[in-house]
């Protein structure tokens, strides 16, 4: 498949590979609301002295995922408005039980063993559904599992820095992984880029000897080709629109190895912390809920800036009273955001800017790294129907026409033309010159079918 | 830069709701927003945008024009510039007005059709008449239809074929003598009037008689015809830019050129007397211009790719059809018009067979 999304912008503040591991600090701040999960059901007292990898909360909308206590201490359910704090410190454990009551419907007792301890140890939310990008669901049967050792959206964990010294960790993660899923038919797929790196886990994975169940992929090493949707629309991974396939990170593989090999809860993670308003972006490796403003403080140039959980062009804004780390987070990305407005913009040759549709002048000069700020930089418009959505789509999708149709509301035709096949990764939205908001029109259309799609199966 | 800001914060309020001057409100945001770029911030994914935007976009296409301009400031004179004076005063008053009827921003399209009008006109029109056709484009070509974005007809094309409708003779008889020299023109004064208009004939009637002009002096310009299309080496300098730009799309360009090429070339072969050759066919008359600069408005051209390949090869060949079988010496403004009436149908064709090939994999 050719990669019509071959552009690729220069940028500055990419994080180093190696990782810095913070101070363990006093006070830990656990959010209860991450990107897909949502620990609505608290099973601890005010109060309660709980030790490392106890049940703090359960999300009881997805088969009770558990939020675990990264360190032994006191929690606090009612200090902190969204998150339970817990004040680090050697404390006695007495009263071992959670808290009676709401007692956890948890598929726990229908899982299959491994799948069920993998559960409990924190490990279940890196198993996504590749076609939704929502955590996987534990009671079905994968037909293929994409384990991607790539991450190409900017200022993201990187693979080399999390893999430095654990690819042997990573081919165990495999093993792990395989006696999870069980399943004899499920075919395993390796995304990979090109390089070193690319070589080592290639490696690995044939170690986990998957015996002609492993088919090694390599893609372009240009944003979104990580994308497993993408993956598997290109390589044809599934046969019907009712096969399950799931998509694992490297992140994700480290967990299960830790879990299901060492019975370690999954309580640490390694976030990239980048972006164009950082001094010396790194990777970092801190608990759950540790501080945010404790490992932006340090690196950040000024405070006008824009803070983003995840990379600029697939994360989200930090949620406005987040104070810790979620277990969802994979990098912060810290824009500049100058007050302001730029003076005659429009005209201004662009010696210092790069655009998709090379108005700027760039071909004549030298590459200059893109400026990244979150300023829109233009009024929002009808579209002009320029071409460039469809001529940067890596699906390979017609989005002025989709966005025609969604705007009329006509959405069968918008499905007719292969709406679920968006892999939403944002690239329309960035090149389009009126400004539209594709991504998030796209998104939302996708979600309402699939209501759709869910009430009629119930119907039936 | 200070001081800009100062009057804008001193002026703002005055076009606020409630205001006496809320009415002209889009008029001041339009002046506004052309100074300091909108305010607002991303508030989803991609928090970056790229810093392309219309107004960058539309400029691009008058840095294009900008060569055929000045070629026709050289051969036609100062007129030229009154005519886009004339031009962009009343388009942009209609634009204005009908932004305050609809409490709507003022779109940057315009910026292109109030430039590129002038350029497709005889260069001795009458400048009431450059009014008055800018006036009809705008209503009628584009903002009966809503505005940019949603105009089905190329508004300066559509105004200049109600002028070449409405005032046949006028028209024919529009006609400059080109300067041959640079003190002959761009020392003279601009007539307001058409007193030095010459009802000549273009490279494309001479061609109809048999008299062909050279190829240096179509390459060059010097010859009579529109404003704009005069210059055949200002038009490609301009044209290739935008296509380098990616404001211009190739596909179009390409597909119209190379059609009208094949097809004259055939014509030539097959019909000698009636069809000049491929060379003479693209330098003479406004196909250059119209494949660079009218046939690529990406509005009223099909908006999915392979639709632009379709369109560009119908827009040749019925140019080519128009010059060589009817009565009319150029047809680039007809089948370009043409091509605009079959843009949806184009793109109707590809999103089924788009939608066929994925009812399929499903």
């Amino acid at each position: 498949m050719t990669s019509p999304s071959a552009h690729q912008p220069l940028l500055a503040g990419r994080p180093a590979d190696n990782t810095t591991v913070l101070p363990a600090p006093d006070t830990l701040y656990l959010p209860l609301t991450s990107r897909r999960l949502c620990f609505s059901d608290t099973r601890v007292r005010d109060g309660q002295a709980v030790r490392a990898g106890q049940v703090l909360a359960r999300d009881p909308d997805h088969w009770g995922i558990p939020l675990l206590a990264p360190r032994a201490g006191t929690a606090r359910t009612m200090a902190l408005d969204g998150h339970i704090v817990l004040e680090v410190g050697p404390v006695e454990v007495s009263d071992e039980s959670d808290l009676p009551g709401v007692d956890a419907k948890t598929a726990e007792a229908e899982l299959p063993g491994k799948r069920a301890d993998l559960l409990q140890l924190g490990g279940w939310q890196f198993v996504r559904d590749a076609r939704t990008d929502a955590i996987a669901d534990p009671t079905q049967t994968p037909r293929a599992v994409i384990i991607v050792a790539l991450a190409l959206d900017s200022f993201v964990a990187q693979p080399d820095a999390l893999l430095e010294g654990r690819v042997l960790d990573f081919a165990r993660g495999i093993a792990a992984l395989t006696s999870a899923v069980g399943s004899t038919g499920c075919q395993y797929h390796l995304l990979v880029g090109k390089g070193k790196l690319s070589e080592l886990v290639s490696g690995a994975v044939r170690e986990a000897k998957l015996h002609g169940r492993l088919m090694i992929h390599h893609v372009p090493q240009v944003y979104p080709h990580d994308n497993a949707q993408l993956a598997m629309q290109t390589f044809r991974m599934a046969n019907s629109a009712d096969d399950v396939v799931w998509c694992i990170g490297v992140d994700g593989m480290l967990a299960i190895k830790d879990a299901l090999v060492d019975g370690k809860p999954c309580v640490d993670r390694t976030v990239a912390v980048g972006g164009p308003a950082i001094q010396s972006p790194r990777h970092v490796r801190a608990p759950i809920g540790h501080p945010v403003a404790d490992i932006l403080a340090p690196l950040t140039v000024d405070d006008t800036c824009r803070v983003i959980n995840g990379g600029f062009m697939s994360g989200a804004d930090l949620a406005p009273g987040q104070r810790g780390l979620d277990g969802e987070c994979v990098g912060l990305t810290v824009l500049d955001d100058p007050p302001g407005r730029e003076f005659v913009g429009f005209m201004r040759p662009g010696l210092e800017r790069q655009s998709f549709s090379r108005c700027f002048l760039e071909a004549l000069f030298p590459r200059v790294p893109v400026r990244l700020t979150p300023v829109v930089g233009g009024e929002e418009r009808a579209c002009v129907a320029c071409g460039y959505c469809e001529q940067i789509c890596p699906a390979g999708l017609l989005p002025q026409v989709l966005h025609r149709y969604l705007y009329n509301e006509q959405m069968d035709d918008a499905h007719a033309l292969g709406l679920n096949l968006c892999v939403e990764c944002g690239l329309c939205s960035y090149v389009c010159p009126c400004k539209i908001e594709l991504r998030e029109q796209f998104s939302s259309a996708k979600h309402q079918l699939r209501c759709e799609d869910d009430d009629a199966s119930m119907a039936v | 830069m200070k001081v800009f800001e100062k009057l804008f914060g001193v002026a703002r309020p005055f076009f606020e709701d409630g205001q006496p001057l809320h009415l002209v409100h889009p008029v001041y945001q339009a002046i506004e927003n052309l100074f300091f770029a909108p305010n607002a911030r991303t508030h989803t994914a991609p928090f970056v945008r790229d810093a392309l935007d219309l107004k960058r976009y539309m400029t691009m296409v008058i840095i294009a024009l900008l060569p055929a301009f000045f070629a026709s400031i050289y051969f036609f004179g100062w007129r030229v510039l009154l005519m886009i004076i004339v031009s962009y005063a009343a388009g942009g008053t209609v634009e204005c007005l009908f932004a305050m009827i609809r409490k709507d921003e003022i779109a940057e399209g315009f910026l292109v059709t109030g430039f590129i009008f002038p350029l497709v006109l005889p260069p001795a029109t009458p400048l009431w008449m450059v009014a008055v056709g800018v006036v009809f484009g705008v209503i009628v070509g584009k903002e009966a239809f809503g505005g940019t974005g949603r105009n089905l007809f190329n508004a300066a094309l559509v105004g200049r074929c109600f002028l070449s409708i409405g005032y046949p003779a006028t028209m024919a008889n529009a006609w400059l003598q080109p300067a041959t020299s640079a003190t002959d023109r761009l020392l003279a004064l601009p007539s307001l009037g058409a007193a030095d208009a010459v009802s000549a004939a273009t490279p494309l009637v001479l061609a109809g008689r048999g008299e062909m002009v050279p190829i240096p002096d179509l390459l060059w310009g010097g010859v009579l015809g529109s404003v704009g299309e005069t210059s055949a080496i200002a038009v490609i300098a301009g044209g290739v830019f935008l296509v380098a730009c990616g404001v211009a799309n190739w596909r179009t360009v390409i597909g119209t050129l190379g059609s009208f090429a094949v097809l004259s070339a055939v014509l030539h072969e097959t019909f000698p007397a009636q069809a000049p050759s491929p060379t003479f066919a693209l330098l003479s008359g406004g196909i250059l211009f119209g494949a660079f600069f009218m046939a690529t408005d990406p509005v009223t051209s099909p908006v999915t790719l392979t639709g632009k390949w379709a369109y560009g090869i119908l827009i040749g060949t019925v140019t080519v059809l128009i010059r060589v079988f009817s009565g009319y010496t150029e047809g680039v403004t007809f089948a370009i018009l043409l091509g605009n009436c079959c843009a949806p149908l184009i793109d109707e064709a590809v999103i089924r067979g788009r939608m066929r090939r994925y009812a399929r994999a499903r």
